[in-house]
């Protein structure tokens, strides 16, 4: 029981809408485990990829992929400055945060995420919405991530969850 | 039959190969399907898919390769330890190779891998050596602290000219230009760089640019920053720029009425160059690197432990693969070497060994078919020799068994090793009765004194050829024989043993004798019935001259005359015999049936012999044959008087039978009686003229007979009857008509 709770799970999720857009708010907890932390104080950048895939739901035949998605969040550690920099989706331009905390809360909280365009969806519809957070293997220097064959690293994968929805 | 084991060792061969290539496909198509499903299920990172089948390809044919390469090796070896214990050939020598290349492979493997890991170990040690990782803390250290200065230093002069602002009120608008020239002389005084000053009231900020970088663009502050300014917080910040690192101190202006009011801010900048910037981001990267690897020491560790394990099993498993494949180059020759030669053992000398090699085993297994075919040569070349010496010991064999001497040889120790026909038939005896057994045993006291008799004159003659004429009985049969004993000497005149020739005379003397006595007769005729008949006549005329004339005496006279007269003719009568034997007519032989001829003398003598019973067996398939009948009948009369005239009693019985050996092609008639018999001794002689022991016996009866039957070229023979009497009979040969 201790060992599923201290599991990567998505948590708090939530749909909503805006005017134009399907939004999707959610958590990733005991997203970084303590040697984790200790890897990216030693510079080692961590991503976290979201999934996201938006069903619609059908009687008879099987359920339709309406879209799927998928963001990156890399938290990288700057030791001269001693800032932590968040990159969102590969964006060049990041977030500075001065304290690991704030980094960490920015890696796992996925909020007002575009799941669908209202567009796409068909009025009195129901749909569900999946999502997992995947951790992307370790970046190591002169890519021995490649060469660790037999090392498990904290790359992790969260269970599907889903979130029925309707419009 | 080797042809077939060579069909059955290429049929095994190739059933080996067919499922070598099964095993081959699987593998393949095993590496093939875990290539794609570890590619589709495990592709974690962000490599191209055809690198990823390429890694996992790659990954996973080694840990097959890796598996099969076990499995073909405890395989191997699980075989040897089974062939070991059940002795099979050249698993000893195979243990040993293996042994000794595992051994030799093991100790250095296991002597660099312990070196290895330690080397590695101290190796990694050295390189996260603390002093290392501490050198690049301090100097990290070095790098953040300057970077702190230089934020202090900033806010300090943000500070000081925030202050000055409130205290001179030189926010306030009309109070501008003094607020310029303030700050110039402070930029001036400090030696601070760029410097920003903005207030609530003022839609934009002033700038009051670097003189040393007057391109160096202002900054742009993030809400969360403008709202912690104003919430009275002092803060700094570092922007990258074109021209280096520019570290930013932004501060509160509070309201000189009100101090805890945030009516603006000022921001100070210093410019780090980018060369420093550089030296101190390079400081960083290394002490990051370090770090980074630091925290992959115990994995970067196992990881190298586990591959130089895997690369020692790997070179072990070589090894041991390559001594039990050289071993078995080594030995699968001499193993096929071993059967070879115990098939040539048991007489196969066909074996030949298929092994093409251009080593020392070859040069072997060359040389071993070469002794096989040399031997082989030679054992056709002896064969050859013994099928010629059989045949010629057979041809002797042949000889010595068709020549009409009887031979008999015994080796040194008097065995019996050879005994022919001729002796078998003159002896009466079977060889495989005798062959092999010591002639001492055989023999009876009489004839072994006889034959040590010879034996000690030939020592004594030191001659090593004895020839004897000897007369012995053997049986009821008296024999004539020529005794020719010769001992064998040996290349180097050792004794070998003795040859005994007997040549029976039996038949030669018997006829010599005949031939003699038919002399006498005729000279005994002739010389003594010549004057015969001038005494009858004279002892008749002086009967008839002075038989009346002597009165009373006359009857004295007329006996004794008589006497004469009858004596006289006894004794012509007794010439006249003798005259016939000597006189014996020439056999004129015509066409003849033997049982008729015999039938018709046995019937006078039952008619003339009452009280003997006489029984006539005639012989059946007998054909006609040349025979002079009158004589036969002759013969006849003669053997069934001597027959009648020994039975001399009532109640007699007399046996005629004749007997046809058809494939001897030879007529035998018996005469046997039952009366008194004649004694051993007298067998020899009865044949003889003038031999009789009846009364009244000329002697001529037996004689005439044998002289008859020798003119038919046949043979008479007499013999004890069973229980009381006699048998004689005689046998003629059945010539083809």
């Amino acid at each position: 029981m201790q060992a599923l709770a201290i599991e990567p799970k998505m948590t708090d999720i939530l749909i909503t809408n805006n005017a134009e857009n399907v939004l999707l708010y959610a958590r990733l907890v005991n997203g970084f485990k303590p040697n984790m932390e200790l890897a990216v104080l030693a510079g080692i950048p961590a991503t976290f990829t979201l999934h996201l895939e938006v069903y619609q739901v059908r009687s008879f035949v099987w359920d339709k992929k309406i879209t799927t998605h998928e963001i990156k969040r890399t938290i990288k550690y700057d030791n001269l400055q001693k800032t932590f920099s968040v990159y969102n989706n590969s964006n060049t331009q990041p977030v500075v945060f001065s304290d690991f905390e704030s980094a960490q809360k920015a890696m796992v909280d996925f909020n007002g995420i575009v799941a669908v365009p209202l567009t796409s969806l068909v009025k009195g519809g129901d749909y569900y919405l999946l999502v997992k957070v995947k951790m992307d293997k370790a970046r190591l220097p002169l890519h021995m991530e490649n060469v660790f064959f037999f090392v498990s690293f904290w790359d992790f994968e969260t269970a599907w969850e889903r979130q029925n929805f309707s419009y | 039959m080797e042809k077939k084991r060579k069909n059955n060792i290429d049929e095994k061969e190739l059933r080996k190969r067919r499922r070598e290539r099964i095993i081959m496909v699987v593998v393949g198509v095993l590496a093939i399907t875990f290539t794609l499903i570890a590619s589709n299920f495990f592709n974690k990172n962000d490599l191209p898919l055809s690198t990823n089948i390429f890694v996992y390809g790659l990954t996973s044919i080694n840990v097959i390769l890796i598996i099969l390469l076990l499995f073909l090796i405890i395989r191997n070896v699980v075989k040897l330890f089974y062939e070991h214990r059940h002795g099979i050939i050249g698993s000893k020598l195979r243990t040993k190779l293996v042994a000794t290349f595992v051994g030799l492979s093991l100790v250095p493997t296991i002597l660099l891998f312990l070196f290895a890991i330690n080397f590695l170990s101290y190796s990694i040690e050295f390189w996260f050596n603390i002093k290392i990782g501490d050198a690049l803390n301090r100097s990290l250290e070095v790098a953040q602290v300057y970077y702190q200065q230089m934020e202090e230093q900033a806010k300090f002069n943000a500070r000081q000219i925030s202050a000055d602002i409130t205290k001179n009120r030189l926010y306030e608008r009309e109070r501008m230009e003094y607020l310029k020239n303030f700050i110039g002389q402070r930029q001036n005084n400090y030696k601070v760089g760029m410097v920003e000053t903005y207030f609530d009231f003022q839609k934009d900020k002033i700038v009051f640019a670097d003189a040393e970088h007057p391109d160096l663009v202002p900054v742009t502050l993030d809400p969360k920053m403008i709202e912690d300014i104003y919430s009275g917080k002092e803060k700094s910040t570092v922007q990258p720029t074109n021209i280096g690192d520019a570290v930013v101190g932004i501060v509160p202006v509070f309201s000189y009425a009100v101090p805890s009011e945030v009516i603006g801010r000022v921001s100070v900048s210093y410019v780090i160059p980018k060369g420093f910037v550089d030296k101190l981001r390079s400081i960083a990267n290394a002490s990051e690197q370090y770090g980074k690897i630091k925290f992959l020491k115990n994995p970067i560790k196992s990881n190298y432990i586990i591959t130089l394990s895997i690369v020692t099993l790997v070179i072990i498993f070589l090894a041991t693969w390559f001594g039990l494949t050289l071993a078995k180059g080594i030995t699968d020759p001499i193993q096929d070497l071993v059967q070879a030669t115990n098939r040539i053992t048991q007489g196969d000398l066909d074996s030949h060994i298929d092994i093409e090699a251009d080593d020392e085993i070859g040069l072997l297994v060359k040389s071993f078919n070469q002794m096989t075919k040399d031997l082989k040569k030679s054992k056709n070349s002896v064969e050859e020799a013994n099928i010629n010496l059989e045949r010629r010991r057979k041809y002797m064999e042949t000889v010595l068994r068709n020549v009409s001497a009887g031979v008999i040889s015994v080796d040194k120790t008097g065995m019996i090793t050879t005994i022919n026909r001729a002796a078998e038939r003159m002896f009466d005896i079977k060889s495989e009765k005798v062959l092999f057994q010591n002639y001492r045993d055989l023999m009876i006291p009489e004839h072994l004194s006889l034959v040590d008799e010879f034996l000690q004159e030939m020592k004594e003659n030191n001659d090593n050829l004895l020839e004897k004429q000897l007369e012995v009985m053997l049986k009821d049969k008296a024999l004539t024989v020529l005794l020719t004993i010769t001992t064998i000497q040996d290349e180097e005149g050792n004794d070998s043993g003795t040859v005994v020739v007997f040549e029976d005379l039996t038949q030669l003397q018997k006829a010599e004798r005949a031939a003699a006595w038919r002399e006498v007769a005729r000279r005994m005729a002739h010389e003594i019935k010549n004057p015969l008949t001038p005494v009858q006549l004279s002892a008749q005329r002086l009967q008839r001259k002075y038989g009346d004339k002597l009165g009373e005496e006359g009857s004295v006279f007329k006996e004794c005359t008589q006497t004469i007269i009858d004596q006289v003719e006894v004794l012509k009568n007794l010439v006249n015999e003798f005259s016939r034997y000597a006189r014996m007519p020439v056999t004129s032989p015509t066409l003849n049936d033997l049982n008729v001829v015999v039938a018709e003398v046995v019937l006078l003598f039952q008619d003339a012999h009452k009280d003997i019973v006489f029984e006539f067996k005639p012989a059946e398939g007998l054909p006609k044959f040349d025979l002079d009948a009158e004589q036969i009948n002759r013969v006849m009369i003669n053997l069934l008087d001597n027959a009648v005239a020994a039975i001399n009693k009532k109640n007699g019985r007399i046996e005629i039978t004749i007997s046809y050996d058809e494939q001897h092609r030879k007529a035998t008639v018996a005469v046997a009686d039952d009366g008194a018999g004649v004694p051993s001794s007298y067998k020899r002689k009865v044949f003889e003229p003038y031999f009789s022991t009846k009364k009244f016996g000329t002697g001529l009866g037996l004689a005439i007979v044998s002289s008859i039957i020798s003119d038919h070229h046949g043979q008479v023979s007499v013999a004890d009857n069973n229980p009381t009497g006699t048998i004689v009979s005689f046998q003629l040969p059945v010539s083809e008509v």
